[in-house]
């Protein structure tokens, strides 16, 4: 019967993916004990190579002030360290901001970018910094960060041991992780992908993908590569693909660690994840033709696995949840027999024992609050994961018929927190 | 209004001689209200009725005399239950409104016991001990002549011969009664069923061939009832397994439909031959028998279940081994209730499996034990054929004039089969048209025989028209009310429309291959096991982080 064949097919696809999920939080697991021992607060280098820090701002007068101020407190060499913030046609006080930051600091330099030069995007914003930048290793801090003040000087730690690595991603963590349940939602996923995905594909494959901030770069690579591409909506997992396909590695180092700020309102989440999600599709669309003509077959792997993910994982979510709306419906019957419920439950089970794996990796956050929120979570904030991919579908159709491929600067609203 | 300005007129009024009588019958009327119900006709309907007897079989005979008569009076509305004489406490037949008293020995029958007796609406009396009766109604004229043999005949309404030797009870009731029937001899004739008073009398009870029909009948004028002169009949093709030839059953069927009347099937779900470990031939496996079957069921069959295999493993051939009952020790099955239960669920699956609806059950040889009886009751409501009223041998039956609502069976509704069959050697045309002649003494008899499906259809056509001529109308079994049910499949059926409801676990069996259920059902069970594997790796992770907390979270 069709309905039971749909079912078995779903539930099959999506239990490759969960088994991919099972495999990567052992690796997660092993990525944090393997760190731990190379952690040392009082490393110190032999030489200090340059450094440019990029930033690139646009209208973001809320935040840009504490972040200067962050990054001239970093524990790296004054005179070995560079901090360009690209102002991207702001029309709010950045400007300003950052004039009183300059007088006060000298390593801090402003590109100022105004139409029609500028409001082309994040990669464009980034390419410009990239252009009047001296460093020999370039990092990339969005506009709200706040590193930790050891941050640089361990991802250069890790970038110089090993000439394999093309780049090496820091952790990020929620600044504003006590707002409300939403932050609180984010808090957990963001700490979940990164000692999962992140941390346990790194692990067994090597493969880190950059998560736009807290990176370290080799310059000489990104001149080769060409700087970023300004066609990319999400840039950096583009660069990531580039990076790997240039015969280099990516490295992920969860003690180099950067504070960020993440939406409080479901409308702003809302907008800065379809943008993810478009941008991610947008992507695998553009990849998935070249994937044997890529050098790197494990970044190959990963993009199946993106797509797999994306598209049907998502399918097969929405035919088993259809079924299973159907069914109580009884619209639809079900007529092969199996411990489906069970199933179903050790799933919830299992999403709930990673994310908290996940958790305990980091200090403080094993708490039973985060651990009823998880509980929560796979009802309420993982559904919401459903209506992004498809409205990041509609969003892409509806770009590709109308060709309009102008690029805005599609900017997270900030608060001030 | 104060009150004591009512009272006064009030009181004026209940005074006077006219409104005492009033009132007084007003008290009555309203105090008898309580008990007239008592006393009008209790079980819905159903009269209530004591079967006493003083002996359950007859000298020396296994064969239950009473159990027989009351499955014979469960062709009228009454309310049965049975008393042994030696049970009867003073008070125990008060509210009886039809008593039967069966003497099959020499008993001396209390006082009180005969008093409560006649207070009944009517008595119906067989054999012995009628002269305590007829001495406590203090009938003068009447005489017991005694206990006779030798009859030739016995005459109701013609002359029957007997079949076999029989002891009757001769009793002259005096004046005043009516003679219903009599024994006959080359000389003399004596009264063997009389009435007088409210007192039935028959000096024989026997369930020979000879008496069947008589005793049928007589009933009718014994207990009140409103049936109308009917003779129906049914026909039944029998033994269609999924081991006989589509091509003779289809043959015997299309010889049936020549004459346009509605007719049974005894279809035997899963076939086992004869060969040592033959694998069951399941019925969905022969699409041709099945075809032949729906487009019968389609023009109006009716499809009986006879059995699972009508075998088991005492008589192990299909269509001729026991299936209900250890043929080998003659004795019921070992765990009957299951070993019945098992067999009627899976049989009814199988034939609805394959398309068909079971209206009602016949088990093969009509052996079943009476807890076999029990379960059936629970599966259908309609049953074919003749009943064993025995464990004590399948050779103890009955076999009825009329159509019935069994005791023994569990109020299951009898249709009987007693024409018997045809097979060319011991059993004739002849024999059976001669039986379904006698039914004809019954008023609303019914006649009922089978003919196998895989026989050549010749001999059918002269039955059916035989059976026509002498006034038979053909019965269709669809216009009872059918109920069978299962845990898994029930089908109700009302009027010729029938509503089946299948389990749908059941049906996606049916639909899906074994293999693939089978394999998604062990890759899932796997799937779990890994599942919990891994959930436990977790756990102790999860335990071994919170247990070194302090060494990793140092700095």
């Amino acid at each position: 019967m069709l309905v039971d064949n749909l079912f078995v097919t779903a539930l099959a696809a999506t239990w490759i993916i969960l088994f991919y999920h099972i495999v990567l939080t052992f690796g997660g697991y092993r990525h944090f004990v393997k760190t731990l021992t190379s952690a040392e607060p009082d490393v110190e280098l032999d030489e200090y190579p340059m450094v440019t820090i990029l930033i690139p701002a646009h209208n973001e007068e809320m935040v840009i002030g504490r972040t200067v101020d962050a990054m001239v407190r970093l524990f790296y060499p004054k005179d070995r360290l560079e901090i360009i913030v690209v102002n991207d046609c702001s029309t709010d006080q950045t400007g300003k901001i950052l004039a009183q930051k300059c007088a006060k600091h000298p390593q801090l330099k402003v590109v100022t970018l105004a139409p029609p030069h500028g409001a082309k995007g994040k990669s464009n914003a980034l390419n410009h910094g990239l252009a009047v930048s001296r460093g020999e290793y370039i990092v990339v801090y969005d506009a709200d960060n706040t590193p930790e003040r050891r941050a640089i000087l361990y991802l250069v730690h890790a970038i110089v041991q090993d000439e394999k690595l093309g780049a090496v991603v820091g952790k990020f963590r929620t600044r504003n992780r006590d707002v409300n349940l939403l932050t609180r939602f984010i808090n957990i996923e963001t700490l979940s992908f990164q000692w999962l995905l992140q941390a346990g594909r790194c692990h067994f494959f090597g493969i880190t993908t950059i998560p736009g901030t807290n990176f370290i770069i080799r310059r000489s690579l990104l001149d080769a590569m060409g700087g970023w591409n300004i066609n990319a909506l999400t840039e950096d997992t583009e660069l990531t693909i580039r990076i790997y396909d240039y015969g280099y590695q990516i490295y992920w180092l969860p003690y180099a660690v950067t504070w960020e700020q993440e939406p409080e309102t479901l409308s702003v989440w809302l907008k800065q994840r379809t943008r993810w999600a478009q941008g991610n599709m947008w992507i695998i669309g553009h990849y998935l033709v070249k994937l044997f003509s890529l050098k790197d077959l494990r970044i190959s792997a990963d993009i199946i696995y993106f797509t797999f993910t994306y598209f049907v994982f998502f399918v097969s979510i929405i035919v088993s949840d259809a079924i299973f709306i159907l069914g109580l419906l009884d619209l639809v019957k079900l007529t092969v027999i199996g411990p489906f419920g069970i199933i179903w439950l050790l799933a919830y089970v299992l999403f709930i024992a990673e994310t908290y794996i996940s958790l305990s990796l980091e200090r403080g956050e094993d708490t039973l609050e985060n651990l009823a929120i998880t509980a929560l979570m796979y009802f309420t904030y993982s559904q919401l994961w459903i209506i992004l991919v498809f409205k990041a579908s509609y969003l892409l159709i509806k770009r590709y018929f109308s060709k309009n491929t102008a690029f805005y600067w599609y900017k997270t609203e900030r608060s001030a927190r | 209004m104060p009150w004591k300005y009512t009272a006064e007129p009030l009181k004026k009024l209940i005074m006077t001689k006219g409104s005492k009588i009033v009132i007084l019958f007003l008290v009555i009327a309203v105090a008898t209200s309580f008990i007239v119900p008592g006393i009008a006709h209790g079980n819905n309907g159903k009269l209530k009725t004591y079967v006493v007897y003083d002996s359950a079989t007859r000298f020396g005979s296994s064969f239950p005399t009473v159990t027989a008569l009351i499955e014979y009076l469960g062709h009228f509305d009454l309310a049965c239950q049975e008393m042994p004489l030696e049970t009867w406490r003073p008070g125990a037949l008060h509210e009886a409104e039809i008593v039967v008293y069966v003497g099959l020995k020499d008993a001396t029958i209390p006082q009180g016991l005969l008093q409560e007796m006649a207070q009944a609406e009517r008595v119906i009396w067989f054999e012995r001990n009628i002269e305590q009766m007829a001495s406590y109604l203090k009938w003068q004229d009447f005489r017991l002549e005694g206990i006779s043999s030798g009859w030739l005949y016995l005459n109701y309404k013609k002359d029957i011969l007997f079949t076999e030797w029989m002891n009757v009870v001769i009793a002259q009731p005096g004046q005043d009664s009516r003679i219903l029937a009599t024994v006959k001899n080359v000389a003399t004739s004596k009264p063997l069923a009389w009435q007088k008073d409210n007192i039935y009398f028959c000096g024989v009870l026997d369930f020979d061939q000879s008496l069947t029909c008589t005793l049928g009948d007589l009933l009718h004028h014994f207990i009140p009832n409103n049936h109308s002169p009917s003779h129906t009949a049914l026909l039944r093709v029998e033994d269609v397994s999924p081991l006989v030839d589509p091509k003779a059953v289809s043959a015997v069927i299309a010889a049936i439909n020549q004459y346009r009347i509605p007719f049974a099937i005894g279809v035997i779900p899963v076939g086992i031959g004869s060969a040592e470990n033959s694998q069951p031939v399941y019925l969905h496996e022969k699409p041709e028998l099945v075809k032949v079957l729906k487009e019968a069921q389609d023009n109006g069959a009716s499809i009986i279940m006879h059995g699972y295999t009508h075998q088991n493993v005492y008589s192990p051939k299909t269509g001729e081994g026991y299936e209900f009952w250890n043929a080998r020790d003659d004795k019921p099955m070992e765990s009957d209730e299951e070993f019945t239960e098992e067999r009627i669920e899976a049989g009814i699956a199988e034939l609805v499996r394959s398309g068909l609806i079971p209206v009602a059950f016949e088990p093969p040889h009509y052996a079943m034990s009476e807890t076999g009886y029990k379960t059936l009751s629970r599966y259908f409501n309609i049953f074919s054929g003749q009943i064993q009223i025995s464990d004590k041998s399948a050779s103890i039956t009955t076999t009825l004039p009329y159509v019935t609502e069994s005791t023994y069976l569990n109020g299951m509704m009898v249709i009987p089969e007693n024409m018997g069959y045809y097979d060319g050697a011991s059993f004739l045309v002849e024999d059976m048209i001669r039986k379904s002649e006698q039914i004809l003494a019954v008023q609303d008899g019914f006649a009922c025989f089978f003919y196998h499906g895989y026989l050549p259809p010749d001999k059918i056509g002269s039955i059916i028209e035989n059976v026509q001529r002498q006034g038979y109308t053909f019965f269709d079994l669809r216009k009872l009310p059918i109920r069978v049910q299962s845990p898994q499949i029930k089908i109700v059926g009302q009027n010729r429309k029938f509503y089946v409801d299948i389990d749908q676990k059941l049906q996606a069996s049916w639909l899906n291959t074994p293999t693939v259920s089978n394999f998604i059902e062990k890759v899932s069970s796997v799937h779990v096991g890994v599942l919990l594997v891994v959930i436990s790796g977790f756990v102790f992770i999860i335990i071994r982080l919170k247990v070194n907390a302090n060494k990793y979270y140092e700095r």
